[in-house]
């Protein structure tokens, strides 16, 4: 059970107590009124930009009542020169300014919500101050709402200023910069204890520390796994959009990281692969080295042809990015030179420009742990 | 689908694009709808024990979420009579009132009350919901391509029940709670944790 067994959650129920059960008997928050107002004023504010607060004063009574055709009367008012000059506004049912001033907020943050908290327990008002980016916050008989019973509105508002997916390369390239830290790097690599263990069993006669320095880029068993897993997460903590990892196609292939928009609606591809020398299995002898001849054109050819079976599938595919973790123990040129559209198949040519190679994400094991 | 399917959908949707525009949404997107229409029917076995009034919908998992033929085709068919307007993006308006409202109290009461609730966050945040939704996540692991089944012990409905005893065992007064109110409160917990990442 995912929320009676759960102590954590209950903690957090007794912690919020009051909160829920002001939020579920003051006989306002939870009527549709209510609700389609505070609505209406956030979804007004994005479309009227304002770079001042605006406090909606409208009375219980008033609230109560107001109008079927609500959303027309709220556009009225955010465009109402009365509206746009004062600061605050008493409204009636039909967002019609009864009263209005412009006298300033106070300027330190709890005497500004005492301020407002006084209006709505004095006169019996609901009030509402709408945020310039159009978070809402509301004060009902002298309590203070906005943040959510779960979350504060601060960690929303952290929330939307992740990058949207049209951002995706630029994210990726904040993440080119991440791997140069030890301790994104590290997780790659055979740790040093391993390579001195694999030069007593591979006899080898270099000193241990020339040992170490000449095998130090040698990647860990399957590192393709740790790779997408650690770029997977990077994008989950750095950008609005679903991550999916693995997503088979009906022809039964499978894409290594695909991501959605926000909405759900434009899909994007990142195939995975990586250069360099790996150990083997057992951990005892050297493994798998792969060289630029595995992206081109063999990579590229997969990624093109991942996006016409997409198309095939009628899914809304925009871009397919092949992202190559360079870890060769020279630095050698970007394994994407020469690749043009000639590589490709004739008959996937079509797609090509919905390919995109990436510059290869090198990653060096500066200071072997 | 007989047409006398397709009429009871095509006021449902009416109704719906009819509601979202006086919260704000002008316009609305015919995926939204799709996942929209499928938390109307998931959500409202959870309201109510007696047999579950949008049971006329089947939707099969995509990757893009929930998806219904039954939507689809009378999309198609309020567009071809200009009760609708759309553009190249999914973007669908309405342009006249046929049909709008004409259903059960109960059926415009259960529509406005979800619409309602997910306002709070926005119609972008829907998506976000639907791959949060217990039903939907079973769905997608057990089998991609297979019909959603909204049975009267469905996923989502054990879940919200859990959710509800937890309030019931760790409260000491939970009667001002109503199941919407716990619909909505589930809503603000998921979203809290869609924040978290």
């Amino acid at each position: 059970m995912r929320f009676t067994n759960n102590q954590e959650f209950k903690k957090l129920l007794q912690a919020k107590q009051k909160d829920i059960q002001q939020r579920t008997s003051d006989g306002v928050q939870e009527t549709s009124q209510f609700q389609r107002m505070r609505t209406l004023l956030s979804i007004c504010r994005q479309k009227h930009e304002e770079k001042d607060y605006r406090l909606v004063i409208i009375s219980k009574d008033e609230l109560s009542r107001l109008v079927e055709n609500a959303n027309k009367c709220a556009e009225h008012l955010f465009t109402a020169p009365l509206f746009i000059t004062n600061r605050t506004v008493e409204v009636d049912s039909q967002f019609q300014i009864i009263k209005s001033n412009n006298d300033p907020f106070p300027e330190e943050n709890n005497e500004a919500r005492r301020y407002f908290t006084a209006i709505s327990k004095d006169s019996n008002l609901v009030c509402f101050l709408i945020d310039p980016d159009s978070t809402v916050n509301y004060f009902i008989d002298g309590n203070e709402y906005g943040d959510g019973i779960f979350y504060t509105n601060q960690s929303r508002k952290a929330y939307e200023e992740l990058k949207t997916i049209d951002k995706l390369e630029e994210v990726l390239d904040e993440y080119r910069s991440v791997l140069k830290n030890q301790d994104t790097y590290i997780k790659f690599f055979v740790p040093k204890s391993q390579l001195k263990t694999l030069r007593m069993l591979t006899g080898s006669t270099q000193p241990e520390e020339q040992f170490i320095q000449d095998h130090k880029h040698l990647l860990r068993n399957k590192p393709e796994e740790c790779f997408r897993e650690d770029i997977r997460n990077y994008i989950k903590r750095h950008m609005k959009v679903v991550v999916y990892r693995e997503v088979m196609m009906e022809n039964l292939d499978r894409l290594d990281i695909e991501l959605l928009d926000e909405k759900g609606k434009d899909l994007y591809f990142i195939e995975i692969k990586w250069v360099g020398d790996s150990i083997h299995a057992d951990g005892n002898r050297f493994g798998t080295t792969y060289n630029a001849n595995r992206i081109n054109p063999s990579a590229v050819i997969q990624v093109v042809g991942y996006i016409n079976q997409l198309f095939k599938e009628k899914q809304n595919i925009k871009i397919g990015y092949l992202l190559v973790f360079d870890a060769r123990k020279e630095n050698l040129v970007d394994t994407g030179d020469g690749i043009t559209k000639s590589v490709v198949p004739e008959e996937l040519r079509k797609h090509y420009h919905r390919y995109k190679k990436l510059k290869d994400f090198r990653v060096i094991n500066i200071n072997p742990r | 689908m007989n047409k006398e399917e397709l009429g009871k959908v095509n006021i449902d949707i009416m109704t719906i694009v009819s509601h979202a525009a006086k919260i704000g949404w002008e316009t609305i997107n015919v995926s939204s709808l799709q996942r929209f229409i499928y938390l109307l029917k998931v959500l409202y076995s959870f309201n109510s024990n007696e047999e579950n009034i949008f049971e006329g919908y089947h939707f099969n998992v995509t990757m893009f979420g929930p998806y219904s033929e039954l939507v689809r085709r009378s999309v198609v068919y309020l567009l071809a009579n200009r009760h609708l307007e759309g553009d190249d993006d999914g973007e669908i308006r309405i342009i006249s009132n046929t049909g709008v409202d004409k259903m059960s109290e109960e059926r415009i009461n259960w529509i406005e009350t979800i619409l309602l609730i997910l306002s709070k966050y926005g119609e972008n945040k829907i998506f976000s919901f639907i791959i949060n939704d217990p039903l939907y996540d079973t769905s997608v692991k057990s089998n991609l391509s297979s019909e959603i089944q909204v049975t009267s012990e469905n996923e989502t409905l054990l879940v919200l029940n859990d959710f509800k005893n937890a309030f019931e065992e760790t409260l000491s007064d939970t009667s001002s709670i109503s199941k919407e109110e716990y619909i909505s409160l589930y809503f603000d917990y998921i979203f809290s944790q869609i924040i978290k990442g």
